[in-house]
């Protein structure tokens, strides 16, 4: 095995460590963001020591994507893990058994809604004035790429709105 | 720098791409979750055997590490934005607002939420993560051990909960 590969290894387990202490400090609210920050200071020392140890330019390159691919996954996971139904109701049935109603009462449609709703604003993705909520810039940027990508994915808008 | 190698594992990436993007994406039958995976896990599993296969003959580890990482990245982006076209619930919300859609109209929304939340339990039990055992929702081993990663990743990354 590579020596890039385990540098590598040690440093994205660095930068996972680093993103969980920052998150504790409070530094920068988006988990996202404060992983590309501390992942990316770390990457960069990453290259630094990969230029001095590696034999080939193919070390470095090999050590690089490596560390990249498994930011990449970690970011994917973690906002997977934040976000998704199914990891919610793993978490909760961690803590013990729950009826149907019980699950029922925790993913109620409209609290659902709300808490997107609460996050949306909190990235400043939409606007709420009154009872009108509108698209901010950034949200309406956010929509023409998903537009594309889905013409782009040949797909169809979600069958399932009901608006 | 790139040897014959890498630039063969490259050229197949762009020929991946290209078939999905000028044949592959107009097919009915790559429009499931489980197809799409299929197109990406499978080639990735014979290119991993054949770069390891060639990483034993030729003590080239860092040609494989670089392959492996490289496919994890491509697929791993290009499957994270098939499925957030697919049916993202937040994007669902903004795109219901970029219409100019009334708060009930909105508020309907909350219709998918339950579907899908009744989804993923049904889904949760039939990959042997969740049972139903009298008249209560409980984790099986297996599930034990996806809630516990589940637990661990919020907890490491220090992430609000978002459902």
């Amino acid at each position: 095995m590579p020596a890039s590969l385990l540098i590598s290894g040690v440093v994205f387990f660095v930068a996972v460590l680093g993103h969980s202490i920052a998150g504790r400090l409070g530094m920068i609210q988006n988990s996202v963001a404060r992983f590309l920050v501390v992942g990316s200071v770390a990457g960069l020392t990453l290259l630094v020591v990969l230029c001095r140890h590696a034999v080939s330019a193919l070390d470095v390159m090999a050590g690089l994507t490596f560390y990249a691919f498994l930011c990449e996954l970690y970011i994917f996971l973690f906002t997977m893990v934040s976000s998704s139904i199914s990891a919610k109701t793993l978490r909760l049935l961690w803590q013990g058994p729950m009826s149907a109603e019980q699950l029922e009462a925790v993913y109620e449609g409209a609290g659902m809604v709300q808490r997107r709703l609460e996050r949306l604003q909190a990235t400043h993705l939409i606007r709420t004035e009154g009872k009108h909520r509108t698209l901010t810039a950034k949200g309406e940027r956010l929509v023409r790429w998903l537009r594309f990508f889905r013409d782009f994915f040949h797909r169809l808008p979600t069958s399932n709105c009901p608006i | 720098m790139f040897s014959m190698p890498v630039l063969v594992f490259v050229s197949y990436l762009v020929a991946h791409f290209a078939f999905y993007v000028f044949i592959a994406r107009r097919n009915a039958w790559l429009r499931s979750e489980k197809a799409i995976f299929a197109y990406h896990f499978f080639p990735a599993c014979v290119v991993a055997i054949l770069y390891l296969l060639f990483a034993m003959y030729d003590d080239k580890w860092n040609v494989f590490v670089f392959v492996i990482s490289l496919q994890g990245i491509y697929s791993l982006s290009f499957l994270e934005l098939w499925s957030l076209t697919q049916g993202s619930y937040s994007l669902s919300i903004l795109e219901a607002i970029e219409r100019n859609a009334a708060a009930s109209a909105i508020d309907n929304l909350s219709t998918i939420g339950e579907q899908k939340r009744a989804a993923r339990l049904e889904n949760l039990q039939n990959l042997g993560f969740v049972r139903l055992r009298d008249g209560k929702y409980q984790l099986t081993p297996w599930g034990s051990v996806a809630a516990w990663c589940c637990v661990l990743l919020t907890s490491l990354s220090n992430v609000s909960e978002g459902n």
